[in-house]
């Protein structure tokens, strides 16, 4: 009798191998040896965004999409928030902060909180600079389209859940000269941000972003662990392709197990 | 200021102007204009046509406010077409908004009467459930426990006829998403169609369309209708042309204005650059 | 509140709940398990409507605070809490489905609703008009790739150019397809990590 539910076994595997190569880096970084990661250009340009906005006297604008749910992109957003808000706080910019989802403004509020405690500047926390916007996307967008004509920021941070209105935003980021970088996870709103944007990221570079922005040592473990395990991937289906393509249909066979 | 930078950096009022003259003109005074019809509007209409009159059909009609008037057209005629077909249908939704929206279609499409008249024998209503994707995955295991054992209307899911047997996304044949906002009818995918391998068909916002063709392509969706266009093509097919196809000479002139303003302007940023005319 | 309780008993609650319902996944298991994982995924439902309550709450803390403070705005965030206590009031004495109900969601909520989402067609020409400027490689690529498609969605596309759909066709299946499969599995799998990492509480999202 089958201890394993048919057609899930390879499922099964593979998330174990991703477990336990998470947990394996994890270790091994956290006994010390160093793993480098490809620097985000996205990631390395929030410092030159600040610095832009302190010297044109201009606040910084950061939202994370509208989504109105936990998901990963608007978990890494929210993570975001709070370092942007560190960063914003050590060189004494002040931060706009646009909120979309109802579920996650408490977060985001205490994120921009603890970003100030961080740097040594509490005094700067601010909650008039938090924007609630609704979670409807377009009603999302208009309040988007105001906040950026009224603040006029030196620099426009979204990272998080965007879609269509990504292009939206990017266009009046474009049009007003704010310095933008974006990042969604949806392909297609990343790459309207890669349009309009000076810097972007697009899909895992986003959750990239955020391991490499909290340091902690299983987001970096994490980060090698998808690598990885993107690789295995890749292999298997380019194997798969060439056993398919000479008629064994042995991989797939595996992998409907 | 040069025409040419005038014409790049024109102000958006002009653009307006001209777009709402545009789809008001072909609303006031229909062209006519051919439609064609995309080849997965064809397999949608020929995979609900091609169904037995028993199917028990899963049907979520999750509307939102805001794409309501896109989605809507095609789920006012893919609910005709499973109403006309005589098919047993088990509605739910997973977003707020979707009640008050799929009783007006109903009643918009004179299909409220036969609705209540066979309730509970034919047509079920479950109502909202919470969570989105959670909410879908609660109803694929349980529909019992997901709706705490009653329908919309209050009755229990056990007096009903229909729901004899029925308690699972498994117990049914086919899931029509008859109404799709956003990416909902990915997480009825999920949580329903690939674990009890049953057929979907969905009718996503034109814009969302092209993330879905590698779902088709794999087999984990059966068809779509995109969009107004779709939805206007599937009216045709039915024989029934309403307010999508009507939509269709205004759409043709936005497509075409649209590429007139993209293509104009590139061609003068060339003339600028590399003709050296101002 | 001590850690333990803001901090750990979430996430335990969290991990105990996540393998259940991995074990029924992934395990053949009992009828009897499966009572309790339905029951579990029926949480999920109880849960996300609270959340809803907690928005709303986390509105009016808000706009409450700017009203009473006067702040900037002030009158806009009166006006949003008025209409949501209409609506819970409303609801409450006539229930979701009573006729008053429906008619202020029709009229408060559905008509504006539907016109913001209309106007950004305006606005979005516009933005498509502005964005699509070949000053680079990136976007040439995407222009070039946008008329076709473009063109091939407007109603009498095909018919003006009959050889349209077939490359929009190969356009969607092929490479499209094949880029959208790869930020799936990429994204798929990012989005896995960041689950583990929130179940052992190494997220700052919502920990704190």
């Amino acid at each position: 009798m089958s201890v394993l539910v048919e057609g899930r076994v390879a499922g099964l595997a593979f998330l174990s191998l991703l477990a336990f190569l998470i947990s394996y880096y994890t270790s091994q970084i956290e006994s010390g040896v160093k793993e480098k990661i490809r620097t985000i250009p996205a990631m390395e340009a929030i410092d030159e965004a600040i610095g832009r906005s302190v010297e044109q006297g201009k606040p910084a604008l950061i939202t994370y999409g509208y989504f109105d749910d936990i998901n990963p992109a608007i978990m890494t957003g929210l993570e975001m928030v709070g370092y942007v808000a560190k960063v914003a706080a050590e060189k004494g910019c002040e931060l706009i902060i646009a909120v979309g989802p109802t579920r996650t403004l408490n977060i985001a509020i205490e994120n921009y909180r603890l970003g100030c405690v961080e740097a040594g500047r509490p005094e700067l926390f601010n909650i008039d600079n938090v924007h609630y916007l609704t979670h409807q996307q377009f009603t999302y967008l208009a309040g988007m389209y105001g906040l950026l004509n009224e603040y006029e920021p030196g620099a426009y941070i979204g990272i998080g859940w965007f879609w269509v209105d990504a292009i939206h935003i990017g266009t009046q980021v474009k049009r007003l000269g704010i310095f933008g970088i974006g990042g969604a996870e949806k392909y297609d709103a990343g790459a309207w941000f890669l349009l309009t944007m000076d810097y972007s990221a697009f899909g895992a570079e986003i959750y990239a972003m955020g391991a490499s922005m909290s340091k902690d040592t299983t987001a970096i473990g994490g980060i090698i662990s998808t690598d990885l395990a993107t690789c295995i991937s890749v292999a298997i289906l380019i194997v798969g392709s060439i056993l398919a393509a000479t008629g064994s249909n042995i991989l797939a066979t595996l992998m409907l197990l | 200021m040069s025409l040419s930078d005038k014409l790049l950096n024109i102000q958006e009022k002009y653009i307006y102007i001209v777009l709402a003259v545009l789809l008001i003109f072909p609303l006031l005074k229909p062209l006519g204009l051919p439609i064609t019809i995309e080849d997965i509007t064809y397999t949608y209409y020929e995979g609900i046509e091609a169904l037995p009159s028993d199917t028990l059909i899963l049907a979520p009609h999750d509307a939102s406010t805001g794409t309501e008037m896109e989605i809507g057209l095609s789920s006012h005629i893919v609910i005709k077409h499973l109403f006309r077909k005589g098919f047993d249908i088990v509605f739910c939704t997973i977003c707020a908004s979707g009640p008050p929206i799929f009783f007006e279609t109903l009643k918009a499409e004179g299909l409220y009467e036969q609705f209540m008249d066979d309730y509970g024998t034919k047509y079920v209503y479950l109502d909202f459930i919470a969570g989105e994707e959670a909410g879908a995955a609660s109803i694929a295991a349980s529909i019992r426990v997901a709706t705490g054992g009653k329908d919309y209307f209050g009755n229990d899911l056990d007096s009903l006829p229909l729901m004899q047997g029925v308690d699972s996304g498994g117990d049914f044949d086919v899931v029509v998403a008859t109404d799709e906002h956003s990416l909902l009818s990915v997480m009825w995918m999920n949580q329903v169609a690939i674990p009890y391998d049953i057929p979907i068909y969905c009718n996503p916002l034109a814009a969302v369309g092209s993330t879905f063709w590698p779902y088709i392509d794999a087999g984990q969706m059966t068809a779509m209708l995109i969009g107004a266009k779709g939805a206007a093509g599937y009216e045709i097919l039915m024989n029934d042309p309403g307010p999508a196809a009507a939509n269709m000479d205004a759409q043709t002139f936005v497509h075409v204005y649209l590429l007139i303003l993209v293509l104009g302007a590139n061609v003068l940023l060339g003339i600028k650059k590399y003709g050296g005319v101002e | 509140m001590s850690v333990t309780l803001k901090k750990h008993v979430p996430i335990g609650i969290m991990l105990i709940l996540t393998i259940v319902l991995m074990v029924e996944y992934f395990f053949v298991v009992p009828d009897s398990y499966i009572v309790v994982t339905n029951e579990a995924k029926s949480f999920t439902v109880v849960i996300a409507a609270f959340a809803m309550a907690l928005g709303a709450f986390n509105i009016l803390q808000m706009h409450g605070k700017k009203v009473v403070e006067k702040k900037s705005g002030w009158k806009y965030s009166a006006w949003i809490i008025t209409v949501m206590v209409i609506f819970i009031v409303v609801g409450l004495v006539g229930g979701s489905k009573s006729y008053w109900f429906v008619w202020l969601w029709e009229c408060l909520l559905r008509q504006p609703d539907a016109t913001s989402y209309s106007l950004i067609g305006f606005v979005a020409i516009y933005s498509i008009y502005m964005a699509f400027r070949i000053d680079s490689r990136e976007i040439l690529y995407f222009t070039c790739i946008w008329v076709i498609s473009f063109a091939a969605n407007a109603p009498i596309g095909p018919l003006v150019f009959p050889w349209l759909p077939g490359v929009q066709g190969w356009l969607k299946m092929v490479p499209n397809s094949a880029a959208t499969r790869g930020f799936y599995i990429a994204t798929a799998l990012s989005a896995i990590v960041i689950g583990i990492r929130t179940l052992i509480g190494r997220t700052r999202a919502g920990m704190e």
